[in-house]
């Protein structure tokens, strides 16, 4: 099919959409629902497109609608899903290094704080950025970074195959 | 654990996205094109039903437009050959209420006298194309075993008929619309049009004809959605977003001018805009850092429309925007001067 985006739009998609991808998933544990995030914050963005003057500032942009959609979605759809089929095998070595550990201890954060902690760590912002990227001040950052690396080391130190919780018990 | 750890761990999992679709921008074009055809789908009906309302005479003008969409909203794929469509105001009535009928001045004189009250497979045939063509390019199905029988006056000359709509979960929705038999062909008619001119028989005058003008009456504007859906909708103002579905409502309002409620010690982001009503409770501020306005699909619930899904009601009103539950016990108003919750 041929696409008819703006050109400018379609490579910006192609450039950073794998990295927004993963920002997506951070924020959902679901590569589906991931993929449905990016493409619902890029169809956002691109109505706006013609409208943001600085294209350097696009990604930033993109993430903040990824960031607000998600909470969006879980405000208003009341959806709690826990991905419980990729938890790796779980042995006496168990640690931080384990291949979706932190994805599953990402889960047990409240949407804020997860995302907070997303932007903090994953993608390196600073308070500033982040509260800017989530619309609220840096004293609402400061905290939540705060309160979620420490719920985030305390699940780490947990058993792997405690961190999973419940469905709907969130 | 310390920072590094937790970044490491961060990016090592964030892998497991993989890669993005590698034809993401097809689905784009596919997605957009869908929820661009949506929106004039809906805004279509909305319109239509409010045109058949209130008799706005754009006749074929303006739902023959290609895009149909509302031209604020940019479109993700252009249409060239589209001219800009003006945006739908909504006109008084001509003339009358529904206790005030004009007088008729002379009823169109037809010769052929048809053979009964049509059904409204036979009215949806005589649908003007342009109509017919937006409620078909919906998520939804038309019925015709669905709906209301046809109400016909006793001259059959008229006939109001009702059109339901299955949306992809079962949900039902209804719109109306006024056909006049001429020359032995049903015609569909604008029902204000005909209501100000007078021309409407008495016997399903009250029916037909909207008591106070535009939107007003709820039999012809309310619309019944899917239930499993949410559907978001935006005041003619844009002033005024909400969400329904079948638990709850989300209103929010832009600007608003009345005294802001106490914001909650615990809340750091933003409060006092943002209304939530759910079962069984009193609608409540909600503390929220992003904001529902600008989501895909949303529509435009015109002055004296109502929506309802499962057990919640929202109406627009040139007042402000109301949501309330089927048994009234608990709801919202909101305007940008006031705001009430019970």
């Amino acid at each position: 099919m041929r696409t008819e985006f703006d050109e400018e739009f379609a490579e910006f998609v192609t450039r950073w959409s794998p990295a927004l991808l993963r920002v997506a998933f951070l924020l959902t544990s679901d590569r589906g629902e991931a993929e449905d995030l990016l493409q619902t914050a890029l169809l956002k963005t691109c109505r706006h497109w013609d409208r943001l003057d600085d294209r350097e500032a696009a990604y930033a942009y993109v993430r903040r609608v990824i960031v607000t959609t998600h909470t969006s979605w879980l405000r208003r759809r009341r959806v709690h899903e826990v991905l419980i089929d990729r938890v790796p095998d779980s042995g006496a070595q168990e640690s931080v290094a384990d291949v979706g550990r932190a994805l599953q201890a990402l889960e047990e954060l409240p949407p804020r704080m997860r995302a907070v902690v997303v932007l903090r760590w994953y993608e390196g912002l600073t308070e500033a950025e982040t509260a800017a990227a989530l619309g609220c001040s840096v004293g609402s950052v400061k905290s939540q970074a705060s309160r979620g690396l420490a719920r985030l080391r305390a699940l780490l130190a947990q058993p792997l195959t405690a961190v999973a919780t419940p469905e709907g018990a969130r | 654990m310390n920072d590094l750890d937790l970044r490491a761990a961060l990016h090592r999992d964030a892998e497991l996205a993989g890669e993005p679709s590698p034809d993401l921008l097809d689905q784009l074009a596919l997605r957009s094109d869908k929820q661009r055809r949506r929106r004039a789908g809906m805004l279509a009906t909305a319109v239509a039903v409010v045109v058949i309302a209130a008799g706005i005479p754009v006749g074929q003008s303006l739902l023959a437009q290609g895009d149909g969409g509302p031209v604020d909203q940019a479109p993700v794929i252009t249409t060239p050959s589209v001219e800009p469509t003006p945006t739908p105001t909504v006109a008084p009535p001509p003339v009358a209420t529904a206790t005030e009928r004009p007088v008729a001045e002379t009823p169109p004189a037809t010769e052929i006298v048809p053979a009964g009250c049509p059904d409204s497979a036979t009215l949806w045939n005589s649908m003007n194309p342009e109509f017919r063509h937006f409620w078909s390019n919906g998520d939804w199905t038309v019925l015709h075993d669905d709906g209301e029988p046809t109400l016909c006056s006793a001259d059959g000359e008229w006939a109001w008929g009702t059109f339901a709509r299955r949306f992809r979960d079962g949900g039902i929705g209804y719109d109306r619309a006024l056909f006049n038999y001429v020359d032995g062909v049903w015609l569909q008619r604008v029902s204000s049009q005909q209501c100000g001119a007078g021309v409407v028989p008495a016997d399903i005058w009250d029916r037909v004809c909207p008591p106070d003008g535009p939107p007003s009456s709820g039999e012809l504007l309310t619309r019944t959605v899917s239930a499993a859906d949410m559907h978001t909708f935006v005041s003619p103002s844009g002033n005024i977003n909400c969400s329904i579905t079948h638990l709850g409502a989300v209103c929010e309002i832009r600007n608003p001018t009345y005294e802001p409620p106490v914001k909650p010690s615990d809340c750091y982001l933003d409060h006092g805009a943002m209304i939530e009503l759910k079962g069984g409770a009193p609608a409540e501020f909600v503390c929220h850092g992003d904001t529902g306005f600008g989501q895909l699909g949303t529509f435009e619930l015109g002055y004296g429309e109502r929506i309802t899904n499962g057990f919640v009601t929202c109406a627009s009103a040139r007042t402000g925007m109301s949501c309330a539950t089927v048994d009234g016990s608990h709801g919202l108003e909101l305007s940008r001067a006031s705001y009430r919750l019970y």
